[in-house]
């Protein structure tokens, strides 16, 4: 399960997407911030954290705060089943350009499909406060483009303020 | 005096000879005086220096250098003249920030102890010496301002020693020691053409030092003059080490008489013996590949390091024979010199003399005088065989060696018979002595007008065999392969000999290298990895199941080495604290001034090792320590002689091992805090922890107090009997630290505080215990004992809250799982641990102690914010991520959350 996907470089919307599921919804995530996915690992819990930090796993002896990304789209948390994994996405953590990884947990992967600029609907204003990027239409489904940076960045303000 | 005449005169000649050419005629006369009195004086290689200087228009930086190193046995260079080298000269940029610090780390200390001992004479003559190597450092690469104050400084210590009065220096020492600082660090950041941070009101100062004297010294317009003559006065109590003029029996080389014995000679010592097993390496590969500029250069550039760095320490004929095979290998370089195979036998036999003073620095046995007669003999046979050029100038190592070939009165014969020589030694076919015996011969037959070639003088001395000199006259001529293989045929014994004196060498080399700290770091890094790895491996359940003793002993084994590689690789980072209370002690000085109090600081323990990192964030919690022990904690003089204390306060910083941790304690014999005075500043502060009424709280609580972020702010911060200035930023560092801090404290005898601090900041020992489906890790350093609980120890107090009887004290218990939100499986029934954090103690109660264990500790993430009473994750064993508890949050997160 364990994938190392090459990032591509697009500078336009258009380009690689991974699309997983949060059920019964799809979102996808540009390819270039997802460094791995892994399978669900044992997630330490940390106390006092807001309900949308699972926890911490050991990524290869490094320790990494892991997102509940159903909490975090204000969904109900689900228990961990079989097709679970946790998507490693690269996230900016300041202005100078260093990331730092956060692990989202997710219902389970999808694929990773290339979309067109063109196939991108700018979303209705005032959906989900600026990290939702955008909607494409499929034959089979519809689903949200995630901007993790800001939906990642937003929760880790919160969860500094609870902390 | 002759002689200072003589050098004032050679200066201003100096100068004038700079613009004008008439002025070279002028140089050449100051020249020839210098020598005369130079030989009245009985410095004889130095006269001939100058004679030969006068005699070939002598270029006035070297006539200034040699001027100089006569009268302070200095080999100087001035500034400008060494532009070329000054490539060469980063690394020694670097090596002079590093000894600048040192030595001005040593001045300090000295002069601290000077204030309380002035009378100490062995520490005046060590500051003295401290001093003028400084300012020899300073002059070889070319630091005129530096070298100035330094100079000055040292005529100023010699007032003070002649008036009598150490005391006076010290201020306008430290002075400079702090000058000296700043510019090793505007060099440490812009390199040698940095210039001088401001001098002239330390001059100033300097020069009024014993304020007796300041008239004969604080005229600008006559500092130039002043300080050729004081250049001067130190003449006769420095004389040029192993000065070769010495008849009578053979002496050993003497270093150490006028070197600087402390680190930066170690380091010189370790440093000399890579360059020169490097040498070695690379002349090997130069014979078989003369063409080869970057090997030479690499050749070059080695000796010009020792050069630099034994100039620095003051050892003269280290200097002097790197100096002249340095000429040598300058001029292959620059092909004046026809590259031959016996030049490589020279810098061989060069180096290994200096590599057996070097030795002799660490105990070895020093190379007689002899020897370096020889070789500088050598060497200069090889220089003189050189097309003559007359732009260049002959350094004045050639020149002593030149006059004293003159001195024997052979230099007409050829320098081809000597090479024979160096052939056959360097081969190992004749002795040295031998070959002096064989050269002596032929010189007095060349007399007696009889002339013989000296391998006919050697043969009929019977020392070698008519072979021999046939193989090195091979050799000689330049077909050296095939001689060398014939050599080594013959020569079995010899390159045995020589494979040990090699190995021998090799293993003196191991004793220091320098490592960057990143590698050091990362290093440690993946060793913490192996450690965990390991454990993974020894607790794999699968393990469990394969019944192989081989396996388990194989396994134990790999347990202990990776055990071991992990201690050793810790102890790589270990530092002593000696450096941060040298710090110390020069603040308490400024503080007790500026306060106006007398302070004694006694300091025990500054060599205790500890983790390179602690020891950098300690500074600044010692710093605010210390000022505030001086500042709040002691009374002025007035005060304390009226409750009968001395009026000298008492100062103690000590750094011990304790149970495994590292205790820095602070301790002053002051007013000790007023637990009245704290208490009503908190109130009105509103620091008052709530539902705390004061009077009930202990002193400890009551002390914590001080540590409150907001109790600081006041400006009424002294009036507290007591410490205020930046406590919290003291805790903070502490605890960031996983240390922690206790009070001790009696009104009216005194302060102290404990700092504990974990040995290492990368790996702590931590007791392992589960809560329900989760194992925490808590600090071993934060636990007091733990025990199982019984019923007849458990209470409940008043406000409801469970507390549990130890040793007759009521300790408050909370569950650890209240604490992490966590489920418990055993309740009231599991293990009880007593935490302490400082003097507050309390219980935590957890389902099962799963044993304990070194862990390594990882932050949660960039982004996680701090959470209270988590000081990071482990990776245990299994792979998974435990949390490391924090006492001190935890105590504040149990105690101060409505747990119950």
């Amino acid at each position: 399960m364990q994938q190392e996907l090459t990032r591509s470089s697009s500078a336009t919307r258009g380009g690689k997407y991974l699309v997983f599921a949060l059920d019964p919804n799809q979102y996808a995530v540009p390819i270039k911030v997802v460094r791995e996915i892994i399978a669900m690992h044992e997630i330490t819990p940390l106390p006092r954290m807001p309900h949308f930090v699972r926890g911490v796993i050991n990524l290869r002896g490094r320790i990494i705060p892991v997102a509940d990304l159903r909490v975090c789209l204000g969904m109900s948390s689900n228990e961990a089943t079989r097709t679970s994994c946790i998507i490693v996405a690269d996230i900016e953590c300041d202005d100078e350009g260093t990331t730092t990884q956060i692990g989202c947990m997710v219902d389970s992967v999808c694929e990773v499909r290339e979309i067109d600029e063109a196939e991108i609907q700018t979303p209705p204003h005032g959906t989900d406060g600026g990290h939702v990027n955008g909607l494409v239409r499929t034959d089979e489904a519809v689903f949200a483009i995630l901007e993790l940076e800001v939906l990642l960045g937003e929760i880790g303000a919160q969860a500094r303020m609870l902390g | 005096m002759d002689l200072s005449a003589a050098l004032a005169e050679l200066k201003a000649s100096c100068a004038l000879a700079a613009e004008i050419p008439d002025g070279l005629k002028l140089l050449r006369s100051a020249a020839n005086r210098l020598a005369k009195t130079a030989k009245a004086l009985g410095e004889i290689e130095v006269a001939r220096d100058a004679e030969s200087l006068a005699a070939q228009d002598g270029e006035l930086e070297q006539l200034l250098a040699l001027a100089r190193s006569l009268a302070a046995g200095e080999r100087l260079s001035s500034n400008e003249a060494d532009a070329g080298a000054s490539s060469e000269d980063d690394a020694l940029v670097d090596m002079l920030v590093q000894s600048m610090n040192d030595a001005s780390a040593t001045a300090e200390e000295l002069l601290l102890q000077l204030e309380a001992d002035p009378y100490n004479q062995a520490h005046v003559s060590e500051l003295r010496r401290v001093v003028h190597t400084i300012k020899g450092e300073a002059g070889v690469l070319g630091l005129d301002a530096a070298q100035v104050v330094c100079h000055e400084a040292e005529e100023m210590v010699d007032r003070c020693v002649d008036a009598g009065d150490i005391v006076p220096l010290i201020d306008p020492m430290l002075g400079v020691v702090d000058y000296l600082r700043r510019y090793a660090e505007a060099l440490r950041s812009s390199g040698s053409g940095v210039a001088s941070p401001p001098q002239q009101a330390l001059r100033k100062q300097i020069a009024a030092t014993p304020s007796a004297e300041a008239e004969d010294e604080s005229g600008a317009s006559a500092v130039a003059a002043h300080e050729v003559q004081r250049t001067l006065e130190p003449a006769p109590r420095q004389p040029i080490a192993a000065s070769p003029s010495g008849a009578g029996p053979d002496p050993q080389v003497s270093l150490l008489a006028d070197a600087l014995v402390d680190d930066t000679l170690q380091d010189f010592i370790d440093e000399s013996r890579q360059h020169l097993e490097g040498i070695e390496a690379d002349l090997l590969e130069f014979e078989s590949k003369p063409d080869d500029d970057e090997l030479l250069n690499r050749i070059f550039r080695a000796f010009h390091t020792i050069k630099g760095v034994a100039g620095f320490l003051n050892l003269a004929p280290i200097v002097r024979l790197a100096h002249t095979t340095e000429t040598l290998l300058d001029r292959l370089r620059q092909a004046t010199i026809e590259f031959q195979t016996v030049h490589v036998d020279l810098v061989l036999t060069a180096a290994d003399l200096t590599s057996k003073m070097i030795e002799s620095l660490a105990g070895g046995e020093a190379p007689r005088v002899s020897q370096l007669e020889k070789i500088d003999h050598r060497l200069n046979q090889a220089l003189r065989c050189e097309p003559v050029d007359a732009a260049y100038t002959l350094a004045p190592a050639v020149q002593e060696t030149l006059a004293a070939l003159e001195l024997v009165g052979e230099h007409a014969e050829a320098p081809t018979p000597a090479r024979l020589g160096d052939l056959l030694v360097a081969k190992g076919i004749v002795s040295k002595s031998r070959l002096d015996e064989a050269l002596a011969l032929q010189r007095a037959r060349a007399e007696s007008g009889e002339s013989m070639k000296l391998g006919e003088v050697i043969v009929e001395l019977g020392i070698a065999q008519q072979r021999d000199i046939d193989e090195a006259l091979m050799m000689q001529r330049g077909d050296h392969p095939v001689a060398r293989a014939l050599q080594s045929s013959v020569d079995v014994e010899e390159a045995a000999a020589l494979a040990t004196k090699s190995a021998k060498r090799r293993a003196q080399t191991d004793a220091t290298i320098k490592v960057s700290t990143i590698r050091l770091d990362a290093l440690v890094d993946m060793v913490g990895e192996l450690v965990i790895a390991q454990q993974m491996v020894l607790q794999d359940p699968d393990l469990r199941t394969l019944k192989s003793p081989v396996l388990a002993r194989n396994l134990s084994q790999v347990n202990k080495i990776t055990r071991d590689l992990q201690e050793a690789s810790m102890s790589l980072r270990m530092v002593t604290f000696r450096s941060t209370f040298q710090k110390v002690s020069r603040l308490v000085r400024d503080v007790a001034q500026k306060a106006g109090k007398k302070v004694e600081l006694e300091v025990a323990g500054a060599d205790t090792e500890v983790d390179r990192n602690v020891v950098e964030r300690i500074s600044d919690p010692l710093v605010h320590l210390i000022r505030n022990a001086i500042d709040h904690g002691l009374e002025p003089p007035a005060g304390r002689r009226e409750v009968g204390k001395s009026e000298t306060g008492q100062v103690d910083l000590r750094a011990y091992h304790s149970s495994g941790a590292i205790v820095v304690e602070v301790k002053d014999d002051g007013r000790g805090l007023d637990r009245d005075r704290i208490l009503a500043k908190a109130l009105e502060k509103g620091l008052l922890p709530p539902g705390a009424y004061g009077p009930d709280m202990s002193d400890d609580d009551v002390f914590k107090l001080i540590f409150e972020p907001g109790f600081s702010t006041a400006a009424a911060v002294t009036d507290i009997s007591g410490r205020g200035v930046g406590m919290d930023v003291v805790r903070k560092n502490i605890e960031a630290m996983r240390g922690r801090i206790e009070i001790q404290s009696r009104k009216g005898a005194g302060t102290t505080f404990l700092l504990r601090l974990p040995l290492t900041l990368a790996i702590i020992d931590g007791m392992v215990v589960r809560v329900g489906q989760q194992r925490f890790v808590i600090p071993t350093l934060s636990i007091e004992e733990s025990f199982q609980p019984s019923a007849r120890k458990a209470h409940w107090s008043a406000d409801g809250g469970p507390v549990v009887d130890v040793r007759g004290t009521l300790v408050p218990v909370r569950h650890l799982s209240q604490i992490v939100d966590a489920q418990s499986d055993t309740g009231h029934e599991g293990v009880m641990v007593l935490m302490t954090n400082g003097a507050e103690r309390f219980c935590l109660q957890v389902d099962e102690i799963l044993g304990q264990q070194q862990v390594v500790i990882k932050n949660l993430g960039a982004t996680m914010p701090k959470i209270n009473g988590v000081a990071g994750g482990a990776i245990m064993g299994d792979g998974r991520v435990a949390l490391i508890l924090d006492a001190e949050g935890l105590a504040r997160e149990a105690l101060s959350a409505a747990c119950y």
